[in-house]
């Protein structure tokens, strides 16, 4: 029964049935048929997943940058780092990595950056003259920095999965999230050195733009600061960070309307619903792994075939660039997180050190097609085909390669801050 | 052909109050959620103290925000699905691929909704309540899970009788707008 379940997933999954259904299809048919599960544990297990406290932090970071969206920083962040590095060689696109690194810091979901900045940036990139499908490859690519710089969504997910505090997942994300904006930074210098450069912003106009700026950049600080600060919980600190987004919106910027405000509500109600409905089915799972012993069994084989670390966190990567080609972030962490977690503790892996790799791969595998939704979106912003797009990918992806590879050589980046907690 | 148009229309209709309903359900989730919890910090820095309940309740009410708007999601098609099938098939196959994805959300949606509320039976009958300040019935919390497979359910059955108008030659319908808006940021 487990071989047909698992074979009507996959097929269900290549049809294109939506995957939190694929989810719950394959898992519920062999947990109660195959183990004789009564659907009540699989309900409860459900439930224990998605009202895990942690949880509720998605959704609010993800209001919380909706309403900036709507109230107008991202344009003064993009603004602020135009005159910052505007007149460097490729200056546009180096100011299109820092101000997704800036609105990472408030926002936990790679989409919403990619409209709010790239909106913004794209058409005058385009207009200056930059290969549109290199455009928008450096939307999604410089996207993904809101997987690392805190708060991500993808941290709370990690945490919620292994009770790993979720403090210590976005200190993780935080020196890997800079060594990648230093990469693309580096390789937009490089591809673009030979474009013409703008005139130098004059130290009045860039004073002028960091006082505009100033209560955007302010909202890390409300967020970090009340978790590290001990004050605020992360779901605590969301939500403050979603009232100051109101207030800003409303009061400074007054650029926020009460349509603006709903609209921010809906939106983030749905997107609430993509993510949580494929965890709430992804966890029916847990009880397959949990009955059939599968993580062992894995663990097992691992020791048999005498594998390295080295080589486990190698095959991690090709795991998850291959699944990431084909499925969005949150069905792999749901569909191996669980099955890793027992090898990383039999090879005493720092389990902050796995993420932060672990995270680089599937990030990665969202900018290989077929499935990169952010490729999608960055190219919807400029009008631009996907499929012409894709001939950008294998220079961004050499990019994250080397930033991958990093991260694996060098352990420390990611857990000396969480160390430091 | 003309009782397919008119079984649609009157899906369509219901599936428009159905969408209205549970889209107010969860933008009233969040909001709450985002008040309560900001509540909650203000009180405790004010006062010292806060109110347990403003803490426990947002997490037990996402479900019900949850499962009701995935017929939502379904009818605006903004679940996350890998999208290799579509993108080699076109026309007639194209529909019929549709046909059958909402088919099985279908059956899906049967299945969960009538394998949820035996769940909550069971729920009802062992009346455990949550271990909070104000304690709720577990089986509140659970009948969002019937609840919403039941609204995919009768979603999918919309999806199927417009696969099965497009099949048969007629014009794809207009687009809803009731309960519009779009999923930003899933990932």
């Amino acid at each position: 029964m487990i071989a047909w379940g698992s074979i009507l997933a996959i097929v269900l999954l290549l049809l294109s049935v939506p995957i939190f259904l694929v989810f719950g299809i394959g898992s519920s048919l062999i947990a109660t048929i195959d183990l004789r599960q009564p659907f009540t544990t699989l309900l409860q297990v459900s439930y224990g997943a998605i009202t895990k406290h942690v949880l509720l932090s998605i959704p609010l970071f993800i209001f919380a940058g909706l309403v900036m969206l709507r109230a107008g920083v991202a344009g003064r962040l993009v603004h602020l780092c135009i005159t910052l590095v505007g007149h460097l060689p490729g200056g546009l696109g180096i100011a299109m990595v820092l101000a997704m690194g800036f609105f990472a810091a408030f926002c936990g979901s790679i989409l919403a950056a990619i409209t709010a900045v790239g909106s913004i940036l794209m058409p005058s990139m385009v207009e200056r003259g930059y290969d549109k499908p290199f455009v928008v490859l450096l939307a999604a690519t410089a996207g993904l920095l809101e997987v690392l710089i805190p708060p991500s969504n993808g941290a709370i997910i990690f945490s919620a999965l292994t009770d790993v505090p979720v403090s210590k997942t976005f200190a993780a994300g935080v020196l890997p999230g800079f060594v990648f904006m230093a990469l693309l930074i580096i390789y937009v210098s490089f591809a673009c050195r030979r474009m013409e450069r703008a005139a130098q912003a004059t130290w009045a106009a860039r004073r002028s733009a960091f006082v505009q700026a100033i209560p955007g950049l302010l909202t890390p600080v409300i967020i970090l600061g009340g978790i590290y600060g001990g004050l605020l919980t992360p779901s605590e600190s969301a939500a403050a960070a979603a009232v100051y987004a109101i207030f800003v919106g409303f009061l400074i910027h007054r650029e926020l309307t009460f349509k603006g405000l709903l609209d921010a509500v809906r939106s983030t109600a749905l997107t609430t619903t993509v993510i949580f409905s494929i965890i709430a089915m992804a966890t029916f799972m847990s009880v397959i792994l949990t009955f059939t012993r599968a993580p062992q069994t894995i663990v097992e084989y691992f020791i048999v075939y005498g594998v390295t670390p080295l080589t486990f966190l190698i095959v991690v990567g090709i795991i998850c660039l291959i699944l990431g080609t084909f499925l969005e972030a949150i069905p792999v962490i749901y569909l191996t997180v669980p099955v890793f977690l027992a090898v990383i503790e039999h090879y005493g892996i720092d389990i902050i050190h796995f993420y932060v790799v672990f995270g680089a791969f599937v990030g990665l595998g969202l900018l290989t097609p077929p499935v990169c939704v952010g490729v999608y979106t960055a190219a919807a912003v400029i009008r631009e085909a996907p499929e012409r797009a894709f001939r950008a990918v294998p220079a961004f992806l050499a990019v994250g390669l080397v930033y991958a590879a990093l991260m694996i050589a060098f352990p420390t980046v990611a857990t000396w801050l969480p160390s430091k907690l | 052909m003309a009782l397919l148009r008119f079984l649609a229309a009157i899906v369509r209709r219901i599936n428009d109050i159905l969408a209205k309903i549970a889209m107010a359900i969860g933008m009233a989730v969040i909001s709450f959620a985002a008040l309560a919890l900001f509540a909650q910090v203000v009180e405790r820095h004010v006062t010292g103290q806060g109110y347990a309940w403003m803490n426990d309740f947002p997490p037990y009410l996402i479900p019900w925000c949850v499962f009701p708007l995935m017929g939502v999601l379904l009818r605006t098609d903004q679940h996350i699905k890998v999208e290799v099938a579509p993108n080699l098939l076109k026309g007639t196959a194209l529909i019929a691929l549709r046909l059958f994805i909402a088919t099985v959300c279908l059956a899906a949606g049967v299945y969960f909704c009538w394998s949820g509320t035996q769940a909550v039976g069971f729920f009802i009958l062992l009346g455990e309540v949550t271990e909070t300040e104000i304690e709720i019935p577990f089986w509140y919390l659970y009948a969002a899970f019937p609840v919403g497979f039941g609204v995919l359910a009768i979603f999918a059955i919309e999806r199927i009788l417009e696969e099965l108008l497009l099949l048969f030659g007629d014009k794809p319908p207009s687009e809803s707008t009731a309960a519009g808006g779009t999923a930003e940021g899933s990932a």
